[in-house]
């Protein structure tokens, strides 16, 4: 098994904790905006429909927790390419795999917020609405992001720097 | 003496040719005969009689004319009747005519025959030999009797014993003596000997006789036929043949009607129902059973009527309860058992047929405003929701915003849906902007039509309140503290695993 083989194992399996977390939390949020972006499709908003709307968010969700342990498996590879060359012990690595996880997380938000055709009023009752959410969405990514850090950086320590790979 | 003897033979030479044609003038009358006899006092009738000429010479220009002999019963209306010759022995036919003043009398009329020439049988033609001679017609006027038959009913019911009531009437004017009428039948049953004979001995003017049977149609065109024989005033025997048709009807002597027959599904109407007689005969104790429907629910089964007249009509009001899904037409069974006048008793089934109409009803369910505290110059969408509470489909269903001037559409302001079935609700929205702040009036007009192609309208009013000041939505409030919390402490035992470790393994790698 090659070294980037290995590594997108190894972001695979660290992205597995992350993943399930980022899953529920991306719902338990999602779940709170949905009516509004319900209303800026349509003025009124039938119970059938919502409930329509949140099994398909389900089924989003879950198809989107698969894409993110691919999503996982570039960044382990994206993070061996960094830390590699780098002469830190594995917990050392493991923060800076964490900091490139949270800047990549924040950087896909980002850009999938700006491809969504949210109209600005209802843009501003989500932001209403979540309130000091996005700030503990930040602590939380935060979180996740030393979990797959320590994670990954200690399957990279023992899969190819124990076996001297590497070291 | 000589001139004595010259006298004579002067008065024979004057006499004798009148002498020689002296005609013994007699006229005789007979053979009476009516054609037609007087109906009624002032009544016309008409004779015919044969008049003789029973002289010696032939006469000539003979003019016959009538006198009565009292005016006061009788008025001859003949004109006289001229004849261009008369021969000896020659019968002529006369007829004559007259009007009946008095019922019954005896009387005469006077016939003068007068001519003007008269002429030996060889055709001598002497001057100034006219004359006249007067006879007498006696007549004798008595009232004619006239029986009528009645049969009551005329339609019978078909399979069931029918009392039947046979009523002789004699509605002429004079008495009919020793009345006999002999009933032959066909197409019925008859609890009697055959033929039937009924003696009726002697009916005068105005008198009637009644007669009853019971009879059982077995043909649905019964036929009783009548020999009338009796004898009139003249001592005549007058035979005459009655031939009565009756119909025999399995039923339809008595019907339900409703009103009105037209119902709306879903609803309950209060029907009346008219119960019509239609036969000739009263009926008694009526009792209507309806038979229960698996569609239609009537609120009473049975219905009771103590006496119903012949060719009348009553009405009761029942509640039918009509189901949502009914439509078209629907029918509700019914049993009526009656008694006729008569004694019979008859029992009858039909139909009611309802006409179930099932229309859409269109009810506006909600309205909706987004933003709910609208601002001027920010769309706003207005929305509203309908229901077809009715039991039919509504079509060409359309929906239009009528708005003030201050309020503009900012894309549509009608929407046409076309169908919406019973129990969906369909949501409409428009955008609107205003100019002004204030409060508005949206006038939301709706129309359709049901399967028949009425068309119905409905409209509904909303107020809306546009404002200056800033869009606040209302925002559901959670406790995020417990959530933001535990982050928090996940992120410091994170922190805390990483300082730990950095702490065991050191910074650089040896």
């Amino acid at each position: 098994m090659g070294k980037y083989t290995t590594a997108a194992k190894a972001g695979v399996v660290a992205g597995i904790i992350p993943t399930i977390v980022g899953t529920i939390w991306g719902y338990y949020t999602t779940s709170l905006i949905m009516e509004d972006i319900m209303r800026s499709i349509a003025a009124e908003v039938p119970p059938e429909a919502l409930a329509m709307a949140k099994a398909m968010m389900t089924f989003g969700f879950v198809i989107g927790a698969v894409f993110n342990l691919a999503f996982m498996a570039v960044i382990g590879i994206v993070c061996l390419l960094i830390v590699e060359r780098l002469k830190y012990t594995w917990p050392v690595k493991g923060l800076i795999a964490a900091a490139i996880h949270f800047l990549f997380n924040q950087g896909l938000s980002l850009i999938s917020l700006a491809f969504q055709q949210v109209p600005p009023e209802v843009m501003a009752s989500i932001r209403e609405k979540l309130g000091n959410l996005t700030i503990i969405g930040y602590v939380i990514s935060a979180v996740v992001a030393i979990v797959f850090g320590l994670i990954y950086a200690y399957l990279i320590y023992k899969w190819l720097e124990e076996s001297s790979t590497i070291s | 003496m000589r001139k004595l003897w010259g006298l004579v033979l002067l008065l024979l030479i004057l006499l004798a040719p009148r002498a020689f044609s002296q005609n013994t003038k007699v006229f005789e009358v007979g053979d009476l005969e009516w054609l037609k006899r007087p109906s009624d006092e002032g009544g016309v009738a008409v004779v015919a009689f044969r008049a003789v000429y029973l002289g010696s010479v032939k006469l000539l220009k003979v003019k016959v004319s009538f006198k009565p002999v009292d005016k006061n019963l009788i008025e001859v209306l003949s004109t006289p009747l001229e004849f261009s010759t008369w021969s000896p022995g020659e019968v002529k036919l006369i007829k004559l005519s007259f009007r009946a003043k008095r019922i019954p009398c005896n009387t005469s009329i006077s016939i003068i025959f007068s001519w003007s020439r008269e002429s030996t049988i060889q055709g001598f033609v002497p001057s100034l030999s006219g004359g006249s001679e007067r006879t007498s017609l006696k007549l004798i006027v008595r009232g004619e009797p006239s029986i009528r038959i009645l049969v009551k009913p005329s339609r019978l019911i078909q399979g069931s014993v029918n009392t039947v009531k046979i009523l002789l009437q004699n509605t002429g004017i004079g008495v009919a003596s020793g009345v006999k009428v002999t009933i032959s039948f066909q197409g019925l049953s008859v609890d009697s000997t055959l033929p039937l004979v009924l003696d009726v001995g002697e009916l005068k003017k105005g008198d009637t006789y009644e007669k009853t049977i019971r009879v059982t149609p077995v043909s649905i065109t019964p036929v009783m036929t009548f020999l009338v024989e009796y004898i009139n005033e003249y001592g005549e025997l007058v035979s005459n043949t009655v031939v009565k048709q009756l119909y025999a009807t399995s039923g339809g002597l008595l019907y339900l009607i409703p009103s009105p027959s037209t119902v709306y599904s879903g609803r309950e109407s209060l029907v009346e129902l008219k119960i019509v007689n239609a036969g000739e005969v009263d009926l008694q104790d009526i009792t209507v059973r309806f038979i229960p429907s698996s569609t239609l629910i009537l609120n009473t089964t049975l219905v009771k009527i103590s006496e119903l007249k012949a060719s009348s009509e009553t009405s009761v009001k029942v509640l039918l309860l009509v189901p949502q899904m009914a439509s078209g037409p629907q029918t509700v069974n019914y049993e009526i058992m009656y008694k006729t006048s008569e004694g019979t008793i008859g029992r009858e089934a039909g139909t009611i047929v309802f006409n179930v109409l099932a229309v859409p009803e269109l009810r506006v369910i909600s309205f909706d405003a987004v933003p709910s505290e609208p601002k001027v110059n920010k769309p706003v969408t207005v929305s509203i929701t309908i229901l077809n509470t009715g039991a039919s489909s509504a079509n060409n269903l359309n929906i239009s915003l009528v708005l003030p001037k201050e309020l503009t559409a900012l894309r549509r302001s009608s929407m046409f849906i076309g169908r919406l079935e019973p129990q969906i609700p369909s949501s409409t929205a428009f955008s609107i902007a205003a100019s002004k702040p204030g409060e508005y009036f949206l006038k939301f007009v709706i129309e359709y039509t049901d399967a028949y192609g009425k068309k119905y309208t409905l409209v509904k009013q909303y107020k809306i309140k546009i404002s200056e000041e800033k869009i606040v939505i209302t925002v559901e409030r959670r406790d995020f503290q417990t959530i933001f919390y535990i982050s928090l402490i996940a992120l410091a035992a994170a922190v805390i695993v990483v300082v730990l470790l950095i702490k065991k393994y050191g910074v650089k790698r040896k």
